[in-house]
């Protein structure tokens, strides 16, 4: 069965009288442990599809199933606590609290989930250690590179062992160097077994993943591996 | 929802420590302004009439006052209560007054030599003194503002309350007063059919109207210008009780020798009046009225500013919730954030309140016209007033967090 199951998700925004449609009607089926890049150019969709993916927004039509809990039927309530519980997210701001230490960052999805605070501490920090961040634990973000805020962010989303990892544009403030290590994680992570939904405009990033999902205009467009797409032979980016 | 609450407390708490701490300290100085707002107007509006009361009591009544029927011109067998109070264990000391109406006249020389001019005369209560017992039971001896008090020596001298001087109770107030009049000047005092020059050897001034509308001499002088009409006519006693003694036992032994048909027995509260009662209800209303309008000002300050805060982080108010940390969780942390503004205000307040206005106002009374008014608070007061503002600003911190944690996830992520 697969992990996430997408069926005619549709997304309109109403902007004043017009109706934007944002997605027309998308079939996905991702299974666990793979590792999935969505691409498209700006406007295509792509952001919106993940934030259905990753509940966290309504879609106008359609249903998504994630492991095997249809999402249309919970509250706001119990769709807080099935991302805190289930899901991970990486953003493209990296998105860290900017009172909180990189440490207390990764320590809060742990804290809320009933973690002690000397088990979600222990905890934080052997992510952050793996994640070669040991001496920048007690900085907060305002003092931490581009870089570093997204590792911190990584190390956020999976401190907890999450069902599945969303990642929205993670390379996109990033230099290439910085966006080639943070997709080396992405890649360790996904080999140790996490199932991975990563949105990218980087045709050379989305050719890490172990699929592609291509979406134009609110549809999918096509889907296949990196190397059923010839991603790997082009280096143009979309953008 | 332990849960909850610690990691709301967790969120709260590294705000408070890592954010601007001049916001910080604004908030906290406007909810400790708020705080003694709340506590002083009211405290020196009730002050002001617990100032008279305790002036009345201190400088006039005592803790018990006996006084004759309204309907007698004197206290009947007043041995008997000499005899009561002499043998009440309970009664530290006491002062028998004699209490006549009269007249006193300033300047009658004068009048004499012009009596087509108004007469400088008023009508006083006459009242004579034992002045060793009256000493050992209210500060009227010690209340002088001019010359001395009188000694048990002075019979050619009178006292006069301030409260019959012009300088000290302007006309303009409405009683009639002596004009230029000061110690060591003759005055004319008439009781009955007797007149009498006497010299004034001091000026009292106690902010108990009742001490200061009279003019006191020596018992055995008043005694004299009754003609001796009695050998021991007496008109009122002022008593205090011993330390650490019921007011209440005290009276009710006093009653049971059966003084309650021969005078008034009141205590001090009952004998200066109800009126004072509902004028002090009054006054704690109004205190409260203008309490009122600062606590809804602090909750309108405390409003803005969760607004503002919650507002300008809505992204991450967004992020928060993104990543699983439930509504209620962020909510609590902008109430515990409330919660911490109005407390440390509170606290500043209360230590400002005990630590310097309380001491300051014990030693430096308010100079109203008819009390020396005090900062009139009780614990009870402070309680009821710090836990109707910390929960006000609850209210106002819960508010606007409500208003920016219900807004869609999303459109908080993208600022939408």
């Amino acid at each position: 069965m697969a992990l996430i199951k997408a069926t005619g998700v549709k997304r309109i925004f109403k902007v004043g009288s017009i109706e934007v449609h944002a997605l027309r009607g998308v079939d996905i089926e991702i299974e666990q442990g793979e590792f999935v890049a969505i691409i498209g150019k700006s406007g295509a969709g792509k952001s919106t599809l993940m934030y259905q993916l990753s509940i966290l927004d309504h879609p106008t039509e359609g249903t998504i199933e994630i492991d095997g809990h249809i999402t249309e039927r919970m509250s706001s309530a119990e769709r807080t606590s099935f991302r805190l519980n289930k899901l991970g997210y990486v953003f493209q701001d990296y998105a860290l609290v900017p009172e909180l230490t990189a440490e207390e960052n990764v320590m809060l999805p742990l804290l809320m989930r009933g973690d002690g605070a000397i088990s979600a501490r222990l905890k934080a920090r052997a992510v952050l250690d793996r994640l070669g961040l040991e001496d920048r634990v007690d900085r907060r973000p305002g003092r931490l590179s581009g870089g570093e805020q997204q590792r911190v962010s990584i190390a956020r989303a999976i401190a907890h062992d999450p069902v599945i990892l969303f990642a929205d544009e993670p390379t996109a403030n990033l230099d290439t160097e910085t966006s080639a290590q943070l997709l080396q994680y992405m890649q360790d992570l996904h080999r140790a077994g996490q199932t991975i939904v990563m949105v990218t405009h980087e045709l050379e990033y989305a050719a890490k993943a172990q699929r592609v999902i291509v979406v134009e205009d609110g549809r999918i467009k096509k889907a296949g591996t990196p190397k059923e797409l010839e991603l790997h032979q082009r280096r143009v980016h979309q953008s | 929802m332990l849960v909850t609450l610690r990691v709301a407390l967790f969120l709260a708490r590294r705000y408070i420590v890592r954010t601007n701490p001049w916001q910080t300290i604004l908030v906290v100085f406007v909810m400790m302004l708020t705080f003694l707002n709340l506590v002083v107007v009211n405290g020196i509006l009730v002050g002001l009439i617990d100032g008279a009361v305790f002036g009345y009591k201190k400088n006039y009544a005592g803790d018990l006052l006996i006084q004759k029927m309204p309907e007698k011109d004197q206290i009947d067998h007043a041995s008997a209560i000499l005899a009561a109070l002499e043998s009440e264990p309970g009664i530290l000391a006491y002062s028998p007054r004699i209490v006549e109406a009269g007249t006193i006249e300033a300047h009658f020389r004068e009048s004499v030599a012009f009596p087509d001019e108004v007469r400088d005369r008023v009508g006083v209560a006459v009242v004579g003194l034992d002045i060793g017992k009256e000493a050992s039971v209210t500060s009227l001896t010690t209340s002088v503002v001019e010359g001395e008090f009188l000694t048990e020596t002075d019979d050619d001298y009178v006292v006069i309350g301030g409260n019959l001087i012009d300088r000290y109770f302007p006309a303009a107030i409405g009683l009639q007063t002596l004009s230029n009049v000061f110690p060591g000047d003759r005055v004319r005092i008439e009781v009955g059919s007797v007149a009498r020059e006497f010299k004034i050897k001091g000026i009292v001034r106690t902010k108990a109207d009742n001490a200061d509308l009279r003019v006191y001499m020596l018992a055995s002088q008043l005694k004299k210008m009754r003609n001796g009409l009695d050998s021991s006519p007496l008109d009122e006693f002022a008593i205090k009780i011993a330390p650490n003694t019921s007011l209440e036992t005290v009276r009710a032994r006093i009653l049971s020798y059966g003084i309650g048909a021969l005078a008034l027995v009141q205590t001090s509260e009952e004998a200066i009046g109800e009126f004072i009662d509902e004028i002090k209800d009054t006054f704690a209303i109004l205190g409260n009225i203008i309490g009122s309008i600062s606590v809804i000002v602090a909750s309108i300050t405390i409003f803005i500013i969760i607004f503002i805060t919650a507002i300008t982080r809505q992204k991450y108010i967004g992020i928060l919730k993104g990543i699983g940390i439930s509504g209620l969780t962020i909510e609590f942390s902008y109430v515990f954030l409330s919660l911490f503004y109005s407390l440390l205000g509170i606290t500043g307040g209360v230590l400002i309140l005990y630590g310097v206005l309380v001491p300051y106002f014990e030693a430096h009374p308010i100079d109203f016209p008819f009390s020396w008014g005090v900062l009139s608070v009780t614990e009870l007061g402070v309680v009821v007033r710090s836990s109707i503002l910390a929960i006000t600003t609850i209210i106002a911190g819960y508010i606007p967090a409500r208003l920016i944690v219900k807004r869609n996830t999303l459109d908080s992520i993208l600022g939408r």
